[in-house]
């Protein structure tokens, strides 16, 4: 089963306090440390999974400048036989749309069976490359998955629906799952694994190589654009208890007693 | 000059990070130092992934990389913890000796089960008399035949009663000082070998550290390292690759202690104000950033001259200096800096502040590094 | 541009079903579409389904359209199969607008419909308005895990533009008495895709405990850094005659059963006490937090959005905070 995984680099923004440049566009990442999205590496280990146990390629795939090329080397270093950066001036300011049309141009260039992308970034969070990919693909989607299994040309595939419910679908190939953390236990990177890539040159394609049309992609193709970022309101919110650690125990140990919890 | 690491190592670092990351925490440290136990099971899953050895040639389980990758291994893991950190730095002490110094047929017998997490080192030199000084040895090997016949005792051995092998400094020919020792391979389970523990201790209690006493150990004569009679100048060649580790040691108990201390300075309010708006707070913090900053540059040089083969006992010396004298200065201010709860167990800085003290003692006390740096500076002295 | 522009614009909602009946959501999407719609534009619903007749009519008590597809292939939710079906009511009907809600099943269905719709697509939105002088649309979300929010403009196209808005963001609108809108029976093509096929339904593991029962739940998060680490939490809910809950991460790491997890994905719950232990508060995890409890949580970052929904907040070390409340409550218990 030959598998394109979709990846993407995003600060740790988990324990950062997070602030914003003055353009108001962009946050101050200067002190955050980078990674593969936290979903992307289920995603990867899954096609890892699945290549194990049926054979086939993984390829990682990113739409990034030269820094996110990081996480195309951690996907080789977990085992992904190939990585491709996409890149091209005329891919700045590429709304979710145009990102998804840069992948699927790329995708659509080499024999696949199955494209994994993690659910959703932890970033910008919009949970939309996957459908928008699979749409663009004219290929089967479904999205969450929490586990996958591949049998008789089919893909089973069981992803979240609500409230704790969970549906087995089976899917015809080739096919767009985006991975639900949990699915698996993403292996660590190893130093073997490193250095097996360190020397690997990892290609780049532009608007050109995919034949892309220009005007379809970038802040030219954008029909969502970002105005202001900020920070969430104040003031409304929690009353902050102070003290040291016996001091809130003891205040909070009041509150609940007021609230019925004691 | 470029002072950017390379893609490489900068994966490298990001590894050790992530594992460091998921498999260490401050409640398993504490758990293990109350226990005086090794953390094997995160030794293990390390040598799986190659953190151990990952500066050993691939023909001998390492990853061929060099002391500058390893060093940033031991930062990355003393930062996030100073004592598991500690550990894994010293699983494999002294196995360096048998990769400069040792046949093909020895490498190829004791590496890549070190490597591979199958195997814990222990270099054995200090003795109840002998720690700065070791110019004589007061443990002998004699050869008997095909075997050496070792007698003697050392103490204060990392790893002591947990090492599957010791590489011990022993004097084979009492006459000749300094000349005439020589390094024997000893088995952890050699007949005639007594481990003790040798009691209570400061700083770094994930590592046994043991007296081995010998009485009569037989060994064959293809356990000597190296030359005999070169066994002093194989210890300071070692010593010029292994001080370099234990800066790296040093700086990422530092850089751990310096982070804890940042995250408290801006969260603890007193008079109204976070405690990193008092100047008094800024200035230590100012310090210790610019410390920190120096003795990852000189570690990092030393480092990277050893790669390139420019090996340099003064730099060397340097680093062992400088790093291991900030990481108890930078300890220190972060007990400071968290105020009380920096006293406590729970918040950990008291725990890298024991850990980091070590760094100042072991493999040549600050006094002897200064000696060393000293000679080179001025020269023979008549 | 569509003939409508967002002056009195038209309006789709694709509505969901909740086990028998209809999702929360599908009242909320009404309230947001009617406050957007004016007087002077239209609110109509999309509802796919198996033998829902009796929700179509429910929905014509508040949207003034309901275009039903009834088929067996609906039955269960299939986010591909509804957006091969809905593609042609939307060219047919051009609304300057189509509304989803962000939920596991609008995030399986809204991104590859609004492709082939062939409308930009505003995700999960926390407000939406008309910009631009009516030429644009302006929504609020939130990134970085909820500590940062973003303005968001939408340009449409030809086609309109389509949002998906978050559930529990907007105003729900109330069913009238009496059915007012028109439902239209569609009819349903053979190109739904047979592609995806539902194989069962996995329900949720059944556990000694239901959470969704307690008063007292402490709930944990992944700030609890290790399985072992558990036993303080476990020991505080002891002590408050509560359960354990937790966060998604937890149950992921296998630390807890998924019966414990409390989130959009896992259960909903509606304690009288909730204390959020190293959890941050993001809204997949809120979202499962209903009757509003009286919310305590203890979380390091004092910019974690859990505050932002608490009502009281500790900022300090669970490993601190924990053990020296359960003291106190032990204390206080006698
Ligand atoms: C936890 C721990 C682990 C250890 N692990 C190992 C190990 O694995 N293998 C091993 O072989 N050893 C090990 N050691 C021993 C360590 O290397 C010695 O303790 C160290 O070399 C100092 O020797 P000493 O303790 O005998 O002190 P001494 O040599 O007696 O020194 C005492 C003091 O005198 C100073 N001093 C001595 N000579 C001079 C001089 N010429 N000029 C100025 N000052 C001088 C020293 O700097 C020191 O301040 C370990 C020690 C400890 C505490
Ligand atoms: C073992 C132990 C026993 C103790 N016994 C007692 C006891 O018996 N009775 C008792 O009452 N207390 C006791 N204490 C508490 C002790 O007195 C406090 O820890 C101490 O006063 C510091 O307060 P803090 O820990 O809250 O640190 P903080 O006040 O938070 O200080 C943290 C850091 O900020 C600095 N800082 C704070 N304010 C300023 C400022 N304005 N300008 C510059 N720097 C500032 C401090 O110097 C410190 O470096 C004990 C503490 C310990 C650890
Ligand atoms: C479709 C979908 C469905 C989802 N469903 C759910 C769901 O049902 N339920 C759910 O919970 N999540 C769900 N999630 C995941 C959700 O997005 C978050 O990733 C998750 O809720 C984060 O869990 P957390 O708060 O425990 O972890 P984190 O976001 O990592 O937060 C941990 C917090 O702990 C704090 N912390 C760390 N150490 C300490 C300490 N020592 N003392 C005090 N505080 C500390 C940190 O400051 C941080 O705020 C879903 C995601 C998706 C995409």
């Amino acid at each position: 089963m030959d598998i394109v995984v979709c990846i993407k680099r995003v600060p740790d923004v988990a324990e950062a306090d997070v602030e914003i440049e003055r353009s108001g566009l962009r946050i101050d990442d200067s002190d955050l440390s980078w990674g593969m999205n936290e979903w992307d590496t289920f995603a990867v280990e899954e096609a890892l999974r699945l290549e194990a146990e049926h054979g086939g390629t993984v390829t990682a795939l990113t739409v990034g400048g030269e820094d996110d090329e990081e996480v195309l080397r951690r996907a080789l270093a977990m085992g992904a036989d190939t990585a491709i950066r996409l890149a091209d001036d005329a891919f700045e300011g590429s709304d979710p749309l145009a990102v998804a049309t840069v992948l699927a141009a790329a995708i659509r260039k080499r024999p696949y069976d199955l494209v994994l992308t993690g659910a959703v970034s932890g970033d910008t969070g919009s949970a939309q490359l996957g459908g928008m990919l699979a749409a663009l693909l004219g290929a089967g989607q479904v999205a969450l998955a929490t586990r996958t299994a591949f049998a008789n040309g089919k893909l089973e595939v069981q992803h979240e629906v609500e409230g704790g419910l969970e549906r087995v679908v089976e899917l015809d190939l080739p096919a767009v799952v985006t991975v639900q953390t949990g699915i698996n236990e993403p292996r660590y990177v190893s130093i073997r694994g490193i250095r097996k890539v360190a020397s690997v040159e990892i290609p780049v394609e532009g608007a050109g190589d995919l034949g892309l049309d220009v005007a379809a992609v970038g802040a030219a193709g954008a029909r969502e654009a970002l105005s202001e970022l900020f920070l969430p309101p104040t003031g409304e919110g929690a009353e902050i208890l102070e003290g040291g650690p016996d001091e809130v125990a003891e205040k909070l140990v009041e509150r609940l007693r007021e609230r019925g919890g004691i | 000059m470029d002072f950017e690491l390379s893609k490489a190592q900068k994966d490298i670092q990001k590894a050790a990070r992530d594992f460091a990351k998921g498999e260490f925490s401050k409640e398993l440290a504490a758990e293990l130092e109350a226990k005086h136990e090794f953390p094997f099971d995160i030794w293990r899953k390390a040598g799986e992934l190659g953190f151990i050895g990952l500066h050993y040639p691939e023909a001998y389980g390492g990853q061929d990389y060099g002391s500058f990758e390893n060093a940033l291994v031991v930062e990355e893991f003393c930062r996030r913890d100073s004592s598991i950190g500690s550990a894994m730095m010293s699983c494999d002490f002294s196995a360096e000796i048998v990769l400069r110094c040792g046949t093909d047929e020895q490498k190829k017998f004791y590496l890549p089960p070190v490597a591979y997490a199958e195997s814990i080192f222990g270099g054995a030199f200090t003795e109840p008399d002998h720690g700065s000084d070791i110019t004589h040895m007061a443990t002998t090997a004699v050869k008997d035949g095909d075997h050496w016949v070792l007698n003697g005792v050392k103490t204060f051995i990392t790893n002591g009663g947990i090492a599957h092998h010791y590489v011990v400094l022993c004097q084979t020919d009492d006459e000749a000082g300094y000349k005439g020792q020589s390094m024997i391979m000893v088995p952890g389970d050699a007949e005639g070998l007594e481990i003790t523990d040798v009691g209570a201790k400061m700083g770094i209690r994930l590592n046994p550290t043991g007296e081995l006493s010998f009485k009569n150990v037989r060994v064959p004569a293809s356990n000597l390292l190296g030359k005999e009679g070169r066994g002093f100048y194989q210890v300071l060649e070692f010593f010029d690759e292994s001080r370099i580790e234990v800066a790296a040691q040093a700086l990422g108990i530092a850089q751990g202690a310096f982070d804890r201390a940042i995250a408290h300075a801006k969260t603890r309010e007193q008079f109204g104000k976070k405690i990193g708006a008092f100047q008094a707070t800024q200035h230590k913090v100012a310090d210790m950033a610019t410390k920190l900053e120096l003795a990852r540059l000189i570690t990092y040089k030393a480092a990277w001259n050893y790669d390139q083969g420019r090996v340099d006992p003064k730099l060397a010396s340097m680093a062992k200096l400088y790093a291991p004298r900030i990481a108890v200065e930078i300890a220190d201010e972060a007990i400071q800096i968290l105020g009380g709860w920096g006293y406590m167990t729970e918040f950990e800085v008291e725990r890298f502040y024991r850990d980091a003290k070590i760094t100042e003692i072991y493999e040549g006390t600050k006094e002897i590094q200064k000696n060393t740096i000293a000679a080179a500076v001025l020269g023979k002295l008549r | 541009m569509s003939t409508n522009t967002n002056q009195n614009p038209k309006i789709l909602c694709v509505v969901e079903r909740a086990g028998a009946g209809l999702d929360d959501t599908a009242w909320e999407l009404l309230g947001a579409a009617r406050a957007l719609a004016g007087e002077g534009g239209s609110v109509g619903a999309a509802l796919l389904g198996e033998g829902v007749g009796e929700l179509a009519n429910e929905l014509a008590r508040g949207y003034d359209d309901v275009w039903v597809f009834d088929d067996a292939r609906f039955a269960s939710w299939d986010g591909e199969a509804y957006a091969r079906a809905l593609a042609p009511l939307a060219q047919r009907e051009q609304p300057a607008l189509i509304l989803a809600a962000h939920t596991n099943l609008g995030i399986d269905f809204a991104p590859g419909f609004s492709v082939r719709a062939g409308v930009p697509l505003l995700p999960d939105c926390l407000s939406l308005e008309s910009a631009g002088d009516g030429s644009a649309w302006e929504a609020v979300r939130t990134v970085y895990g909820g500590k940062v929010h973003a303005r968001m403009t939408c340009t449409p196209s030809e086609q309109g533009a389509m949002a998906t808005l978050r559930a529990g963001a907007f105003a729900a609108a109330e069913p009238g008495a009496e059915v007012t809108g028109r439902v239209h029976a569609e009819d349903v093509g053979d190109d739904v895709g047979q592609g995806r096929r539902p194989v069962r339904t996995v329900e949720p593991e059944a556990s000694e405990v239901d959470i969704t029962q307690a008063a007292v739940l402490v709930a944990v998060g992944r700030g609890i850094e290790d399985e072992e680490n558990l036993e303080i939490v476990q020991s505080l809910a002891e002590a408050l005659g509560g359960e354990v809950a937790c966060s998604r991460p937890v149950v992921d790491k296998g630390w807890l059963p998924k019966s414990r997890q409390v989130g959009t994905s896992g259960l909903t719950v509606k304690p009288k006490v909730y204390l959020a232990v190293g959890i941050s508060g993001s809204f997949q995890h809120v979202g499962g937090i209903k009757g509003s409890p009286f919310l305590v949580a203890i979380n390091k970052d004092a910019r974690a959005p859990i505050f932002g929904v608490a009502d009281v907040g500790v900022v300090g070390d669970l490993f601190d905070v924990v053990p020296a409340l359960e003291a106190k409550i032990r204390e206080a218990k006698g």
